[in-house]
């Protein structure tokens, strides 16, 4: 079973993207902030992260950038989900090698589409 | 008588007779007697006619004794015939002639070879001294030797020849005496006869090679020689002489200047030029300096460019040269003798400068002025006077005065002062400060800027600049900066604060140049703008500028931040409907109650949201409403507070404690405002304190407020996030995952302000926070 990594500190949209994931037949982690979700990734190597940005203790991009430097852990399929429409914000994140980059509020359905054909081309 | 007849008849018959003893010619008064005789053909009665007659003397002696003497004899010497006869001869002869006369009359009797004349004086009987040249011829007298003499009264030609002796003497003592560079020369018919060394040196010719020259007219200087040759005859006619000044060639061709006279003298018995002649050179060198020097005055004077008059010491003209008539246009050089008067505008014109100028020369000064004065055809001219003594021991002779016509330059100083009064006007009345200075000291300045200082010009002139400069840093500064630029020629600007007197600081913009960046002595010109208007204006333009950018990110800030904050429950109720749509059937039902309180609770922060941004927006454009009434505070400050943990959730393990009396005074409230500042006050006493504790809310009413302090033991605020803690959107770096918008504070801040008070807050990170509001007690018992 497929894992994803869920870092987002707003807990309705944490759950719901939980609620989602699994009902599609993911295997799910989810932190609530930056610190606790690159922790996971370190410890559970999950095959896709959705992130958050504007996070506190740590935000999206300091996760990524963290990321990065690991090799093992750099070619996990990365996916921001933020809140910012900001174009700035989805070009930085595009640079630090995020695959994706989604602004809020998502269409569940396309997501897990996204998630699919990113969790594909990984393999 | 018979041998005196024979000698006689033989002198005259003409036969060659040889006197006795000499063997020499008969002397030519022997001659003459013999030719007296020859003619008259004498009988013895005429003989005796004859001898009588003769105009010689004749007499005879023998043995010392008289024995014959004719009248001639008798007449000369002033003794009778009878008187002599038979006398001695040698009583008559003069005793310091008688040795000599003895002699030969001894030597000529024993027949020796005597002098057959010779002179001697006799002394006549009225013993006076007459002199005889005497011939004499042994005789027979009376069958003895006897002597014949003939005797000429010689008298006269004596005296002449002593005479001429004497002078000659003294024409010799003379010369030979003669001062040091007089020369003395002695010419007879242009030939001369002596000069004396200093002659010689004069002329640069020896005594031998004067006496050789054919003429002494030789030694003149070709030029002045038909001058000399008419003085030479002159000096023939009139004895007297007169000097004559002319030039004589040296041998060695030098010519000399000399100045001589002449008289008429006998030399050697004839009559000669003596000559004086006196070395002049020295002195005609220096009168021809004199004379140059003159010439040179005069023609300095004539030419010159200024009017020179000299005035005896009455006023009357006695010298005017040339331009003294150019500048009054008319010959006053001719008006010898009349006064100046006619060319002054009037008599007390005259009056006054003539007084001014005698008490001037009295007391030893120049005087000067310039005075308009009129000219013959009326035309008006002005001219500048210097008048003083000529000799200020000698206040006799006169004035000299120097006058220039200064017209041209009266005109042009007239010109220049109304230019300059034109130009100070200008400079007086533009808008623009200027000044004039000297090594930081003003020389001058214009009204504008002693106004723009707060000074007067009398104050300033003479001051140094660093009066205007807040301090002495901040003028030497200036210096600093701009005087290498002038002194390069190049000008400086700037921009400054500069003090006024009244200490008040003013903006400028200054600009200075120097007048000769060569010489800074000459000093440079400063202009100044007051800029403190347009300083300020532009200060506004920059704060208001400031404050639009401040603004604009707030604004981009606002949007962004509502755009997420919007977003986040919006991806919250949007995945709940996907959720509920197409998961239904695979989620239990109690799942599906919280998916629903999930888009509930989402849509009333997004209200919450929403209502705070417009309060925030209707504050901001002060369009808050404020409608306060008098309301009891206690009460209505426990019922917000708890209305406030009511809305935070119940579960909070947190307690709320209101101190608030019951029946506080009534004060001036606005319950909506109120509840705002309350409700966000207490929400996140509570929110932030996760650890539970107590949230402490104590209100007092004090004579002049009303104070509400809320207090809880939570995170607490750390101090860097404090000073930004009411700006909208805000929160603090400590708030973690606790949710909030950042909009509370800023609306208890505007609701507070709205009420006329204020909101401060100090905590401990970790400890607590206590935030305290006090809002005017303007209770409505008192209003």
């Amino acid at each position: 079973m497929l894992t994803v990594l869920v870092i987002e500190d707003e807990a309705p949209i944490r759950e719901n993207l939980r609620r989602f994931l699994r009902l599609e037949g993911y295997a799910v982690l989810d932190a609530e902030n930056g610190r606790v979700g690159l922790e996971l990734a370190r410890a559970e190597r999950p095959q896709l992260i959705l992130c958050d940005v504007m996070m506190p203790e740590m935000t999206g991009f300091e996760v990524l950038a963290a990321l990065s430097e690991d090799a093992g852990l750099a070619s996990i399929p990365f996916i921001f989900l933020t809140a910012s429409a900001d174009r700035d914000n989805i070009e930085r994140g595009i640079e630090l090698g995020a695959a994706d980059y989604v602004t809020k509020p998502f269409n569940l359905l396309d997501l897990g589409a996204l998630i699919q054909r990113r969790l594909r081309e990984s393999t | 008588m018979d041998a005196l007849r024979e000698f006689l008849e033989g002198l005259a018959d003409g036969r060659p007779m040889t006197l006795p003893g000499t063997g020499a010619d008969l002397d030519p008064t022997l001659s003459r007697v013999a030719d007296e005789m020859a003619r008259l053909r004498l009988s013895e009665e005429k003989y005796r006619l004859v001898t009588e007659n003769i105009s010689v003397g004749i007499i005879v002696v023998q043995d010392g004794l008289f024995r014959y003497l004719n009248p001639m004899a008798c007449e000369i010497t002033g003794y009778t015939p009878t008187e002599m006869l038979g006398r001695e001869f040698a009583p008559l002869v003069h005793p310091e002639d008688l040795p000599v006369v003895a002699d030969r009359h001894m030597r000529r009797m024993r027949g020796d070879t005597v002098e057959p004349r010779y002179d001697f004086r006799v002394l006549r009987r009225d013993g006076s001294i007459v002199w005889v040249q005497l011939a004499a011829v042994p005789i027979p007298w009376d069958g003895a030797l006897a002597t014949l003499s003939f005797i000429n009264d010689i008298t006269d030609r004596k005296r002449a020849e002593l005479a001429l002796q004497r002078s000659e003497q003294r024409y010799r003592t003379l010369i030979n005496a003669a001062p040091k560079g007089m020369g003395i020369v002695i010419v007879r018919r242009n030939l001369v006869m002596l000069a004396n060394p200093a002659m010689q040196e004069i002329l640069g010719r020896t005594q031998d090679e004067l006496a050789a020259l054919g003429s002494f007219l030789d030694v003149v200087h070709d030029p002045d020689r038909p001058l000399m040759a008419g003085v030479a005859r002159v000096a023939v006619d009139d004895p007297a002489g007169q000097v004559t000044t002319f030039r004589v060639v040296t041998q060695d061709g030098r010519v000399t200047w000399v100045e001589g006279n002449s008289v008429q003298i006998d030399w050697e018995g004839k009559p000669a030029t003596l000559a004086y002649i006196r070395d002049i050179s020295a002195r005609k060198v220096l009168e021809e300096k004199v004379a140059n020097a003159l010439a040179e005055r005069e023609t300095m004077l004539e030419n010159s460019v200024v009017g020179i008059a000299f005035l005896n010491a009455a006023g009357r003209l006695r010298w005017a040269n040339k331009p003294m008539g150019q500048i009054f246009g008319s010959d006053v050089a001719a008006q010898v003798g009349s006064s100046l008067e006619p060319y002054y505008l009037s008599r007390d014109d005259y009056l006054r400068v003539g007084g001014d100028v005698v008490r001037a020369v009295s007391e030893g000064r120049t005087h000067t002025e310039e005075v308009r004065m009129r000219r013959v055809d009326g035309t008006l001219f002005w001219v500048y006077l210097s008048g003083r003594a000529v000799n200020a021991n000698d206040l006799s002779r006169g004035t000299v005065w120097v006058v220039m016509d200064i017209t041209r330059r009266k005109e042009l100083e007239e010109d220049l002062r109304r230019k300059t009064s034109e130009q100070e006007a200008i400079l007086q009345s533009t808008q623009i400060g200027i000044t004039y200075s000297v090594d930081r000291v003003h020389q001058w300045c214009n009204a504008t800027f002693a106004e723009m200082l707060g000074y007067t010009m009398d104050e300033l002139v003479g001051s140094s600049s660093e009066i205007h400069f807040p301090d002495r840093a901040a003028w030497q500064a200036l210096g600093g900066a701009a005087y290498p630029l002038l002194a390069r020629g190049e000008a400086y600007s700037g921009e400054l604060q500069m003090l006024r007197k009244d200490e008040e600081l003013i903006w400028v913009q200054l600009h200075g140049k120097a007048i000769d960046p060569a010489d800074p002595e000459r000093g440079s010109i400063w202009t100044f703008v007051d800029i403190t208007q347009r300083h300020k204006a532009e200060e506004d333009i920059r704060r208001a500028l400031d404050q639009q950018r401040e603004l604009n990110e707030l604004k981009s800030r606002f949007v962004s931040m509502t755009s997420h904050e919007f977003r986040t429950p919006l991806a919250t109720i949007l995945s709940s409907a996907e959720l509920l749509r197409h998961y239904s059937d695979r989620l239990p039902a109690s799942e599906r109650l919280e998916i629903l309180d999930s888009v509930e609770s989402s849509v009333q922060r997004m209200t919450q949201m929403l209502d705070g941004i417009l309060m925030i927006g209707r504050s901001d454009a002060g369009m808050l409403e404020f409608r306060p009434l008098p309301l009891a505070p206690g009460e209505l400050v426990r019922q917000l507070a708890n209305e406030a943990a009511l809305a935070a959730g119940g579960d909070s393990a947190t307690r709320l404690v209101v101190n608030a009396a019951v029946g506080l005074e009534p004060c001036l409230l606005d319950e909506k405002l109120l509840r705002h500042i309350v409700g966000n006050l207490v929400g996140n006493a509570l929110k932030y304190s996760p650890d539970g504790g107590e949230v402490r809310v104590d209100v007092a009413v004090s004579e002049q407020e009303l104070s509400i302090t809320v207090s809880d033991s939570g995170i607490g605020i750390p101090e860097a996030d404090l000073s930004r803690l009411f700006e909208t959107f805000h929160r603090a770096g400590n708030t973690g995952t606790i949710s909030g918008t950042g909009l509370g504070l800023a609306i208890v801040k505007r609701a507070v302000e709205r009420h006329g008070g204020r909101v401060v807050v100090s905590s401990h990170p970790g400890r607590g926070t206590m935030f305290s509001v006090g809002l005017p007690a303007l209770g409505a018992g008192r209003a």
